[in-house]
Formats: C-alpha cells, structure tokens, sequence
C-alpha cells in the first residue's frame, strides 16, 4: 500500500512537471517582429547597383511621404494599418510643410509602392504626384512576450483572466530616408525610436500587444520628427556648404517679383504722353 | 516770378537716386544676390534685404519696364513738385519685404521696383486730380486701370500684362497693392496737410511739361 501510494506521488509529482513544462512550453517567451526595409525596397536585386548623381533640388520642392512596404515574405496582417499610416504620414508632412522651400506634401498610399519596386516604381509614383523629392519610411518592432513570477497565479483560472502576469516588451525603430528621386540620391535621413513595456492577462494579451504596438510606433514617430527637423537644419546648411554636391534651383513661381510688363508701361506713358499733348494744346 | 519757378528745370534727384541705384545694383555682379529678398537670409539676420529688395530685378526686361516707369513717373511728381514723394517712395520700398517675412512664408526670394512704380504713377495721379484738373478724367483712367489691373493678377495670380513666357517669377500683385494704397494715402494726407488753398501753388516747372494751372 505504502509502495502504491509512494508510486501515485511520484507519478502524480511527474505529471505535475510534464503539465508545468507544457504551460512553459505554451506560454513561454514570444517574440513578433514587423519590418519594412528601405534598403529591400529600393534594392532587391543586390547584383544592380544603382549609381547616383549629382542632385539638381528645384525650388520649390514638391514631397512625397510613402511607407516602405514589407517584404513578401512578411505577413501582411502584422502591418500598420493605412489609417495608421496616413496619420503618421501626416505628423512628418507637417514638419517639412513648414519649410519655406517646400511647396507641396504629397501622402502617398501603400497601394502606390510595390514590394521591392525599387527606384523604377519610384519613377511611376514622381510621374503620377509630381513629386520631386520622397521621404521612405521604414520600420522595424519587435515585440517580446514574457510571463512573471505573477504567471502561477494562472493556475487558479480566475489569476488567468484577473491577474497581469504576461509582461510585454515592446521596441520600435521608424526611420525616415529622404531620397532625390532623379538623381538617386539619399539627401538625409532621420531615425526615431522607443522602447515600450507593458503588462496584460493571457486573455487580454493580444491586444494589449497591439496598444503597445500603436504606442511604440507612436513615440518612435515623436523622435523621428524632432530628429528630422534637426536634420532637415543640417541638411540646409549642407546644401549651403557643399554646392558641388547639391545643385540648388529656383523654379518659376518661386521667386517672387513686382512686374509692371510692357503693356502697362505703355498705356500710362501714352496716357500721360496724351496729356501732356492736351495740355500743350492750350 | 511764377514764370521764372515754372521755366526753372528741377532735377529729380529721388529718382535719379532709385533709378541710378538699380542699375547700379544689377552691373555689380554681386550685390544682386546679397541685397534680394531672400527668406532664409533675412532669418538669417541679414535684414537690409527686406528693404532692398526692389532694387533687384530677375531679368532685363523686367528692369527696364519697371525702371521706364517708375522714371518717367517719378520725374513728372518731382517735376511737378508734389510733396511726400520720398514718403510714397519709402513705404513701397519698405512695406513689402516685412509684409511677406510675416505673411507669406511659401516666397523664398524677392525683388523688384514694381510697386514703387507702380505708387509713382498713383502718386502723380492722385495729386494731379486736385491740382491738374483739366486732364482729370486721364488721371482717373490710369487710376481705375491701375487700380483694375492689380485686382485682376489678385484673381488670376498671374500678371496681366507682363507675358508669361516671359516671366520666370510668380508676380506679386501684393506689391503692387501696398504701392497703390500707400501712394493714395500719402496724396490725401499731403492734400489735407496743405489745405485747400494750397492746391495750385505747385505748378509743373519743367519746360518739358506745360503750366498746369
């Protein structure tokens, strides 16, 4: 009976371990990576290289803003939605719409760039928006899903639903890279990141994962536009410094002037000449 | 002795001085770009620019347009003896480059002598109504097509008699606006400073013109 009942403890005691792995096993450390890759985008044939020149920047600059799409093999539904998109788009057109040398910001949708479209899609889209200049952004988060010593309170059942024992980590990295799209060239880039970190039930841990992730792009995208003023600065001065690099341009209906034309100058002189005559007539 | 003042030749030295100024500025190879209106330099503290301006001009064409009348407007008002000329002179130079820094971030760069031409032509206009009645409804005419021509580039963004093909800025019919409204201002108020009595002691003393009187 003793030697029956040691047995049911260790067998019961290994089962206990067996069932304790398999939680580990189910709730254990995960990790969801979201990318998008300039570098992929605009060159995914790595055997072309594509040779830039000698940007020529006609004043005023008309803008693109495009997120870099992600990579095929990425899956689709870990994207940023297009709202999420435009509106982060939004937050880094205002910065350059406050430039005085940028006419126009155009949003450019996801729908618009090509998965590894490289720079002949580039081409298609400066065709269709008329723009000259186009900011990629790009992406990279990568969220880590831990559980705490908070976890053993699951095996109550009511701990799985009550108890936020699933510690979220969350860490985003948005850069924007400012490309000439004729000449090729990366006029400059700016780089925002974050650092998130959270907790949540198993029940509710999906989505507290996306919150974390609309919060990590969020302050990512904050950095990003304090980055890219401060390099917008630079990239002026740099402009100003190095003529033979950036050849700048004044397009018609930038530089603005007071002209009178011929034909005004004409018809007063020949009004005033008529009354001058008129007078000489007395 | 009112024969003599009238017979007596005046130079137009304002004029002179503006005219003269702006051909000086376009020969120089330089000071074109160190005195145009340029948003980021101005920003930049060089502030002289904002007044400077005017004297710059985008092309041939366009200097000698603006230059032909303002001369010739200029010369009339001066010859004429209208007082507050440097006034009218002074707010169209001086008006539209601060105007633009504060309300029209988009311009990068300025320059021209348009509006102060442009409040010339309205300054011997206006003047000239009171004090050279008999050619009134000639003053009126160039005031009201002035006046019509400025409303119309408001409207259309485009200048109404400069070709467009020809022009390779946008034109600013703001500055023609602050040249038109500051010469009619002045003229009203130099009116009223002097009162009505006064209004025909400035006569034409140019040989060139006759005694308007």
């Amino acid at each position: 009976m003793r030697l029956t009942s040691c047995m049911v403890g260790r067998v019961g005691l290994l089962l206990l371990v067996l069932f304790l792995a398999g939680c580990l096993g189910t709730f254990g450390q995960r990790q969801t990576r979201y990318t998008s890759s300039v570098v992929d985008y605009l060159y995914p044939k790595k055997e072309v290289v594509v040779e830039p020149s000698v940007p020529y920047l006609n004043l005023p600059l008309r803008v693109g803003v495009a997120f870099v799409p992600g990579s095929s093999k990425v899956a689709r539904a870990a994207d940023l939605s297009e709202a999420d998109k435009m509106a982060l788009m939004e937050r880094i057109a205002a910065e350059f719409r406050a430039l005085s040398f940028v006419k126009e910001i155009e949003l450019i949708p996801s729908a618009y760039l090509v998965p590894e479209g490289g720079f002949t899609n580039l081409d298609q889209i400066r065709t269709m928006y008329g723009v000259d200049v186009i900011a990629l952004l790009s992406f990279d988060q990568v969220q880590h899903t831990d559980e705490g010593l908070l976890s053993l309170s699951y095996w109550t059942i009511v701990g799985a639903y009550l108890v936020q024992g699933e510690k979220n980590d969350t860490s985003t990295m948005m850069d924007a890279a400012v490309y000439d799209i004729a000449s090729r060239k990366m006029l400059f880039r700016a780089p925002g990141t974050s650092h998130v970190k959270g907790s949540a039930t198993p029940v509710n841990l999906s989505e507290q994962l996306r919150i974390d992730s609309a919060e990590g792009f969020s302050l990512a995208a904050d950095q990003l536009v304090v980055n890219l003023k401060d390099q917008l600065e630079r990239f002026k001065e740099k402009v100003k410094q190095r003529p033979e690099e950036y050849v700048v341009k004044h397009r018609a209906g930038y530089t603005g002037g007071g002209s009178l034309g011929a034909g005004y100058a004409l018809l007063v002189l020949g009004l005033g000449g008529w009354a001058l005559w008129r007078s000489k007539q007395d | 002795m009112a024969q003599q003042a009238r017979l007596k030749f005046r130079l137009p030295l304002l004029s002179c001085l503006l005219v003269g100024g702006s051909l000086l500025v376009t020969l120089c190879p330089f000071l074109p770009e160190a005195l145009v209106y340029d948003r980021q330099a101005v920003l930049g503290g060089e502030w002289w620019r904002l007044f400077t301006a005017p004297l710059i001009h985008f092309s041939v064409s366009h200097l000698m347009w603006n230059l032909l009348v303002f001369g010739v407007a200029g010369w009339a008002v001066e010859q004429a003896g209208y007082r507050g000329f440097w006034l009218v002179c002074a707010l169209a130079c001086g008006l539209p480059g601060p105007l633009y820094l504060l309300a029209a971030p988009e311009l990068a760069r300025y320059g021209g002598f348009s509006g102060v031409a442009t409040a010339a032509v309205v300054f011997f206009c206006a003047c000239s109504l009171s004090k050279l009645p008999k050619n009134r409804p000639i003053w009126l005419a160039i005031l009201v097509l002035t006046a019509v021509k400025i409303a119309v580039e408001a409207v259309w963004g485009a200048s109404v008699f400069a070709q467009a093909d020809s022009v390779t800025f946008r034109v600013l019919p703001s500055a023609h606006v602050v040249g038109y409204l500051g010469a009619i201002a002045v003229a009203f108020y130099v009116r009223h400073a002097q009162g009505p009595g006064t209004a025909t002691t400035h006569s034409i003393s140019s040989p060139l013109l006759p005694p308007f009187r």
